[in-house]
């Protein structure tokens, strides 16, 4: 029996001690010059395609969030390694909007005619977009609700986002922070999916009815969500969201990794023409913007009908959304 | 007075463990659709299961002092057993009225759970001394019946937990999940009444 023990020992001692060594090289030093023999069995497995700086590495309540340098000097925000990034910015040129996800988002503006006076944001990320809003929007009122109270600091420090008195952020659950929610919002944009964790309360029926009642008549909602290779999910969040927003209208970014879905109350939305606003900011802050483009990707009536054919609509009390695949 | 069958011991000791863990999940996603699932849900609730058991233990240890059979073992199952089946009719409604009471997230969390978990919990742990006394006293060995009753709620508590959370979840709505739950809670209440029934013949 002694034997036994110490071969255990020897093996537990062994596992503690080879992680260990795969830490050192990451945390050391900033820079990853000399792959360490972890690295090096990793990029064997794993395509690497660029050498990244890590700026910061720190375990949160809810994610291990790092912060890497690309080689061109990109900043990239990820949540859990190996799962893409969360957002992404341009030190050189803070305006520019890099994700497809991103640039997709800005397609909100040919749903809005008025000045938009209040938005919500469920889910913080790098705060590119809020950051987008108060440049293009200086006088509107900002709300975000975030899960990970480190994740506005982060934000700040490394995403070009500013929080100044016209923003509010409160840490907490979107749920909960909706279902308490007594204020109007022209645009409520939802970005709370991330990799392999999709919080079912996000995904509902009821959450969408709450969603409804907090926009104003010609409001609208869009909602990010990623492809996480779960295709009846992503049915089923179409007709689940369909089913309180008839209007919906749906885009697919390049490669189908994510859908963008937009929500109007009371309208169509209209991705027919460009409207005069999306042109010029096509023309003057971003260049890489394409309005008609993204309009092109939207999915037709016939199209997001086949999909949802076989689609359950998601329920508190019945949204298996962690087995839907 | 024969030996209780010590399979029927560990049975009940089994789906004791497998539906106290069961609940638990369930009880996340009870709470997730007002509260979210920030970790104060998670922390509240297994506190509370936690306080549950704690003073379940307390109690039942008491009881087994006295008294430690079948009898006493169905007495206490059944509770347990109507308040899980019944989580539906009660559960949605009772949640709502805290909730809107618009306390502080973590302190209405708390409350919640323990209106809500707490007493099942209690009952639930109670069973444990209660199987370790009939086990001990028909084995006359203390060290493994304890071992024995604890190594089995616990596989059960590993059961519940997996099962619940990688199949029942996606198979049944919630309201059908707790009625599961509390018909395997009424089975082994069938399990105390038919095998106290065989000894008291024999």
């Amino acid at each position: 029996m002694k034997k036994y023990i110490h071969i255990a020992v020897f093996i537990a001692v062994l596992s503690l001690a080879l992680p260990g060594t795969a830490q050192e090289k990451t945390s050391g030093s900033n820079s990853r010059n000399q792959p360490g023999f972890w690295e090096t069995v990793n990029n064997f497995f794993l395509p690497h395609p660029e050498h990244r700086e890590i700026l910061l590495e720190k375990q949160t309540l809810y994610f291990l969030v790092t912060v890497e340098k690309g080689e061109n000097g990109w900043h990239h925000l990820v949540f859990n390694p190996n799962h893409g990034s969360q957002g992404i910015w341009n030190p050189e040129s803070p305006d520019e909007l890099l994700s497809n996800y991103c640039k997709y988002t800005t397609l909100f503006l040919q749903n809005t005619d008025q000045y938009p006076r209040r938005v919500l944001f469920v889910g913080l990320g790098a705060g590119i977009m809020p950051r987008f809003i108060r440049k293009h929007f200086p006088a509107t009122i900002i709300d975000v609700i975030e899960i990970d109270g480190e994740i506005p600091g982060i934000a700040e420090q490394y995403f070009g986002f500013k929080k100044d008195d016209k923003t509010n952020i409160t840490i907490g659950d979107g749920r909960d922070f909706i279902n308490r929610n007594k204020v109007k919002y022209d645009i409520i944009f939802i970005d709370a999916y991330h990799a392999e964790n999709i919080p079912f309360q996000l995904t509902t029926e009821e959450f969408y009815r709450k969603i409804r009642a907090a926009l104003t008549p010609g409001g609208l909602m869009t909602a990010n969500v990623a492809n996480l290779g779960k295709p009846k999910f992503i049915a089923s969040e179409l007709k689940t969201v369909q089913s309180i927003f008839p209007d919906l209208a749906v885009f697919v970014c390049p490669g189908q990794t994510n859908y963008m879905l937009f929500a109007p109350v009371n309208r169509k939305f209209d991705s027919a023409t460009v409207k005069p606003k999306c042109a010029e900011l096509e023309k003057t802050s971003n260049p890489e913007l394409d309005f008609k483009a993204m309009l092109d990707t939207g999915m037709k009536e016939e199209e997001i009908k086949t999909m949802t054919g076989g689609a359950m609509i998601l329920k508190d009390e019945f949204a298996p959304v962690e087995t839907m695949k | 007075m024969p030996a209780t069958n010590k399979h029927i011991l560990y049975a009940i000791a089994f789906l004791m463990g497998f539906t106290l863990m069961s609940y638990e999940i369930l009880g996340v996603r009870v709470l997730s659709p007002y509260y979210g699932s920030s970790i104060y849900v998670w922390g509240a609730i297994i506190s509370i299961f936690l306080a549950g058991l704690a003073v379940g233990y307390e109690y039942g240890g008491k009881i087994a002092d006295k008294t430690a059979d079948l009898n006493v073992l169905r007495r206490i199952i059944i509770s347990p057993a109507l308040l899980i089946t019944t989580f539906p009719v009660y559960g949605q409604r009772l949640s709502k009225s805290i909730y809107e009471l618009e306390l502080d997230s973590r302190v209405s969390v708390l409350l919640l759970s323990m209106i809500l978990f707490f007493i099942p919990c209690v009952f639930i742990g109670a069973v444990i001394p209660i199987l370790v006394k009939i086990r001990a006293t028909d084995s006359q060995r203390i060290g493994s019946a304890a071992g024995d009753v604890y190594a089995m709620s616990t596989a059960g508590s590993i059961a519940g937990t997996l099962f619940t959370s990688f199949f029942l979840i996606s198979w049944l709505s919630i309201p059908k999940c707790f009625l599961l739950l509390g018909l395997v809670l009424i089975a082994c209440w069938l399990l105390c009444v038919i095998f106290q029934f065989r000894r008291s013949k024999e």
